[in-house]
């Protein structure tokens, strides 16, 4: 099989992970992840989808390091992962800029964190600003921002850190249908020319599909990888809207669609 | 699409086209109507009751004491002994509310040590506190700055401790994978989050404080503006007693206004007040 990415070193190797969430009481302990293996190969896109509690954003906070694993492991570059850092980025449904921060400094804040000369980071700043179509509104604040651009601006901040991966836990979630497609292509640009690596989480199957070289479908109670496809459309053709009656790509969206829906339960027509 | 196309546009504000006029009688002139009614009729009752001016000065031997006090200058001494105590006071007790909030939003272990003195001390009024503190320190300013700071701190560490509390924790995750540790966490995300809890706490606190700094000036002070209403009415010049009361009342009157108006609204406007964290 000719995949970009899968010839590749491995640069997140999880393995066996399992999580539990603490309920009120002993009993209520609920076990979200059960022994997840999953390979993130070095400039590959990787896509997630699942049914709701089949724990694909908990997958990305435990890689992120936000979660601490009852069992297994995750590793980047074969160095065990413990706690959150800066050589794994996350943009977040909820884009997480500081309200109280202008757009400039909220890109800036990963470079201010690591001490950085403001001038040296405002300059970096802006530059990422610029590859996400933001440069017109760095001295805004967040809230003068829709939700595309703020999401823009999100990507920016993670991409300025230099990561080594990018994760993004349904980042386009709550952004409107046409500038979400805007959205998907833009990051589908910004991961061809920086040559980014990316763990992508979503609840849609055509999002996953138009961006994924493999798409993992989960499956819920408790969350475990039920499938991987591999997304064998070339790069060139992943445009939105050509796409959409693209035969290949209806076949695998299907697909996938097929065993999500498998994995919704079969009594649930 | 230009990002410009995506900016969430607000329409601008109808503007208000009043006669000059009209906006003078408006700003200037009501707000005072309501004392200028207040005043006449004070006026009209110690003049027509026939009560003595020991027991009820009229508006005009306020106004004549208040101007013996500005030339004796009892007066501008006075208002500057209490503003400085309290303004020290209210900062003191900030400073240390915001400490003690902190530290208790911060730690499940501190917070259980903690809470229930805070809220003990909260149920025990500052003045309950006086006399103790008059037998320990004697007379003088400390016992009015920690008056005013103790009234200040107390309601200040419950705004922080639910400021703190209700910070989405996705700010502190964005900051911990940007590198950040728990000190960029505090500094970029938990100390502004609560800017706005804290500037409310504080100008509570500050209201409460005011009241307390003329309870503590009368009970354990030899100057000051509490003290000169006090120790007015004690010798029988009870106009200078009420010219110590106006004081008190204008003096409030031009603190909210030139220090806790400004300083509240300076925050929350800027940032557009809603946070941009969904709830999840």
């Amino acid at each position: 099989m000719e995949l970009s990415g899968l010839s590749s070193p491995v640069k997140i190797a999880v393995r066996g992970l399992t999580i539990d969430y603490p309920g009120a009481a002993p009993a209520e302990r609920q076990r979200v992840l059960d022994g997840v293996d999953i390979d993130l190969h070095d400039g590959e896109f990787l896509c997630v989808v699942g049914p709701s509690g089949c724990g694909k954003s908990t997958l990305i906070s435990a890689i992120a390091g936000f979660l601490t694993p009852e069992a297994g492991s995750i590793s980047l570059d074969g160095k065990r992962v413990q706690g959150p850092g800066a050589d794994r980025g996350v943009v977040f449904q909820e884009y997480a800029l500081l309200p109280w921060r202008s757009v400039l400094d909220n890109v800036a804040l990963g470079l201010k964190i690591r001490g950085m000369r403001r001038e040296e980071r405002e300059a970096k700043a802006r530059h990422f600003l610029e590859l996400v179509g933001l440069a017109d509104v760095a001295a805004k604040y967040p809230h003068q921002l829709s939700g595309g651009m703020k999401q823009r601006a999100a990507v920016a901040r993670t991409l300025t850190s230099e990561p080594e991966i990018v994760l993004m836990d349904e980042p386009f979630a709550a952004i409107d249908a046409q500038n979400r497609l805007i959205l998907q292509e833009e990051v589908l640009r910004l991961w061809s020319t920086l040559g980014l690596t990316i763990l992508f989480v979503t609840h849609s199957v055509d999002e996953a599909v138009f961006l994924g070289d493999r798409v993992i479908v989960m499956a819920p109670h408790p969350g475990r990888v039920a499938s991987v496809v591999a997304v064998d459309i070339p790069r060139e053709r992943r445009r939105w809207p050509a796409i959409g009656s693209d035969p290949d790509f209806i076949r695998l969206r299907d697909d996938v669609l097929a065993r999500v829906r498998a994995e919704h339960g079969a009594r649930r027509q | 699409m230009t990002a410009a196309a995506e900016l969430g546009t607000t329409p601008p504000r109808a503007m208000r086209r009043d006669r000059w006029w009209a906006r003078a009688w408006q700003d200037g002139v009501e707000p005072l109507l309501g004392f200028a009614i207040v005043i006449a009729a004070w006026q009209a009752g110690s003049s027509l009751s026939g009560v003595p001016k020991v027991l009820f000065p009229s508006p005009a031997d306020v106004v004549w004491a208040l101007l013996d006090l500005f030339n004796t200058g009892i007066l501008v001494e006075y208002v500057k002994l209490s503003l400085l105590h309290y303004l020290t006071g209210v900062a003191i007790g900030a400073l240390a509310g915001v400490a003690l909030g902190l530290a208790i939003a911060s730690n499940r272990r501190v917070s259980d040590l903690l809470m229930p003195l805070v809220n003990f001390t909260y149920a025990i009024v500052e003045v309950a506190w006086i006399p103790l503190l008059i037998l320990w320190w004697g007379y003088g300013p400390s016992i009015i700055i920690v008056a005013v700071a103790y009234v200040v701190a107390s309601p200040l560490v419950h705004n922080v401790v639910t400021g703190v509390l209700s910070v989405p924790p996705v700010y502190g995750r964005a900051i911990r994978s940007l590198g950040g540790g728990s000190w960029s966490v505090l500094r970029e995300v938990t100390l502004p989050a609560i800017l706005p809890s804290v500037f409310n706490g504080v100008r509570v606190g500050a209201g409460f404080g005011f009241r307390a700094l003329i309870f503590a000036e009368m009970i354990a002070q030899q100057e000051g503006v509490g003290y000169l209403i006090f120790t007015s009415a004690a010798t029988q010049q009870t106009a200078r007693t009420v010219a110590g009361m106006v004081v008190m009342g204008v003096l409030w009157l031009f603190l909210d206004r030139v220090y806790l108006r400004p300083l509240e609204r300076a925050s929350v406007e800027r940032w557009g007040l809603t946070s941009d964290a969904g709830e999840r």
